[in-house]
């Protein structure tokens, strides 16, 4: 499979590099904190969607949390390629999210368990900015 | 909290539902038309009388009250189309009780309409720039993921998820309006086709169209129309709460919320309840709802499908029509379905599905999947006699 082939649509929701924390090459999905309400919140918005405070900040997001629950799928809207695993993850920041997991099979996911959240570039396109995509790992270790 | 108090007493003098199923050779007009002519009949008002029209729909496009209206002999009076995803027609008929209420109009129709069949089958289409959903989340997988972490809260089993259904069509089976009107047992729906784990296809919801409408008015005006008017005791909306932290996926707030609220309102609480017809999309969905309703303790809701208390002939009986996993949930007509339900078994005119005596029920519908909220809408009425 090439790289291109990897960014089809039926893997997920494309982000753009505002939403991504690329610092030392460890790919971090950034969400945001609002200074005036404290509240902390995932995707990327441009004021707080609490107190609508434009004091907020972005914050690269834990990458290990907490499977909250999660499913596999059979049955989908034609984009998606099933079967395929979702779920959601808590984060120490107590922010949930949600993604697909890596895996196409539900073998070995438990509720509760650790999964690492792994995002990936896509490959470089000369004159557009790179796009990235993440996905839930499990992460027993 | 609102204050009803300048408000006067409204009852439901006529109702009428469509049998629910796939009708792609249909118009949506053609769909509602004979549940509106027969509402009218039923309600012994005269279509002349009818004030205004509130027609609720998700997926019908632009217009469809007045597109019904124009093949009904209704057009020219003022005409609100209500979109709020599953329980748009149940947020139509709470804007007719509203302006009835208030003493701004006396007569109105309440149309709730679905043409799911032009869809082509499937998943309900979800908002596409929705975050969740552009990365693959479908109404059955939330429904899922919820059953996956009651089943591991509370030690259930996938029997228990399918023993819904199995009640569920016991109901259906006794509605000629029903898309399954045959019986079916745990193993079946266990073996049924896979949708999201653990949810197997006779645990969702069929899709399919449905109409259903009701005439309502003044209720010191409803003896004049008919003998058995239904009173609307309460009636409530809420909206989705965003949080972006640790939702309990157990306890659907939005239901909680909006169901403490109008049980505020009327004074009336769950054990005053004789039959309701709640939000069944998918199995689990009919615990989680018993529990938020008040129906029961937190974890408990598959006792209440075991030991027989919301089946017919139990002590509160729960989607007697079979609910949305038998009679079907054409998503726009379900809240209005629902009321027809409510109204027509408090006048006890079910056959043999009525439930004996019943004085007091409640219609109860949730939906619209958009990240950060339990649910986008959720509407729940209370009717009494």
């Amino acid at each position: 499979m090439s790289q291109i082939e990897q960014f089809l649509p039926h893997e997920g929701r494309l982000i753009t590099e505002d939403e991504v924390s690329t610092q030392d090459h460890d790919y971090k999905l950034l969400g945001m904190h609002c200074k005036s309400c404290n509240a902390k919140f995932f995707p990327v918005n441009a004021m707080c969607l609490f107190c609508l405070s434009e004091s907020v900040e972005k914050i690269p997001l834990s990458s290990v949390g907490i499977l909250y629950s999660y499913s596999f799928i059979h049955i989908a809207p034609k984009q998606w390629k099933v079967p395929y695993g979702i779920g959601y993850v808590d984060l120490p920041e107590g922010i949930r999210i949600f993604g697909k997991l890596e895996t196409t099979e539900p073998t070995d996911w438990e509720v509760d368990q650790k999964v690492r959240i792994e995002v990936k570039a896509s490959p470089a396109i000369e004159g557009q900015p790179t796009q990235y995509q993440y996905f839930f790992k499990s992460y027993k270790g | 909290m609102m204050s009803h108090s300048s408000f006067r007493d409204v009852s439901v003098y006529g109702s009428s539902i469509i049998p629910f199923g796939k009708y792609p050779q249909l118009s949506l007009s053609s769909l509602a038309r004979p549940a509106v002519v027969d509402a009218l009949k039923d309600s012994g008002v005269e279509r002349q009388a009818i004030e205004a029209l509130y027609c609720g729909s998700a997926m019908s496009g632009m217009m469809s009250g007045q597109r019904i209206a124009r093949d009904c002999g209704l057009s020219g009076i003022p005409i609100v189309n209500a979109e709020n995803a599953c329980s748009s027609s149940a947020t139509a008929f709470r804007e007719a009780w509203i302006a009835v209420a208030s003493g701004m109009i006396d007569y109105a129709l309440v149309i709730g309409v679905e043409k799911l069949s032009s869809l082509g089958g499937g998943t309900i289409p979800l908002d596409k720039e929705d975050i969740e959903v552009s990365n693959g989340m479908i109404m059955p997988g939330l429904y899922a993921m919820r059953a996956q972490r009651y089943l591991h809260d509370y030690g259930h089993t996938v029997t228990d998820l399918a023993k819904v259904t199995v009640k569920s069509r016991n109901h259906g089976a006794l509605n000629p309006g029903a898309q399954f009107r045959t019986t079916t047992t745990v193993e079946e729906v266990l073996a049924s086709r896979k949708v999201a784990d653990p949810i197997t296809l006779l645990q969702c919801c069929p899709t399919g169209d449905g109409a259903a409408a009701v005439v309502i008015g003044p209720s010191d005006m409803a003896k004049r129309h008919v003998n058995q008017p239904v009173k609307v005791i309460g009636s409530h909306l809420a909206s989705g709460k965003y949080m972006s932290g640790f939702r309990e996926l157990k306890v659907p707030e939005i239901t909680v919320r909006c169901v403490t609220e109008l049980y505020e309102e009327i004074g009336l609480g769950p054990e005053d309840l004789d039959v309701l017809e709640c939000h069944d999309a998918f199995s689990i969905a009919e615990l989680l709802y018993y529990e938020a309703l008040g129906l029961c303790k937190p974890g408990e809701g598959v006792k209440l499908i075991n030991d027989g208390t919301t089946s017919l002939g139990g002590k509160v009986v729960v989607n007697p029509s079979g609910g949305m996993l038998s009679k079907g949930h054409p998503v726009g007509a379900s809240g209005v379905a629902q009321i027809v339900e409510i109204v027509q078994q408090l006048q006890g005119r079910s056959g043999n599905r009525q439930v004996n005596n019943a004085k007091i029920g409640l219609t109860h519908v949730t939906g619209g999947g958009t990240a950060g909220f339990d649910h986008g809408a959720c509407c729940i009425h209370v009717f009494g006699v």
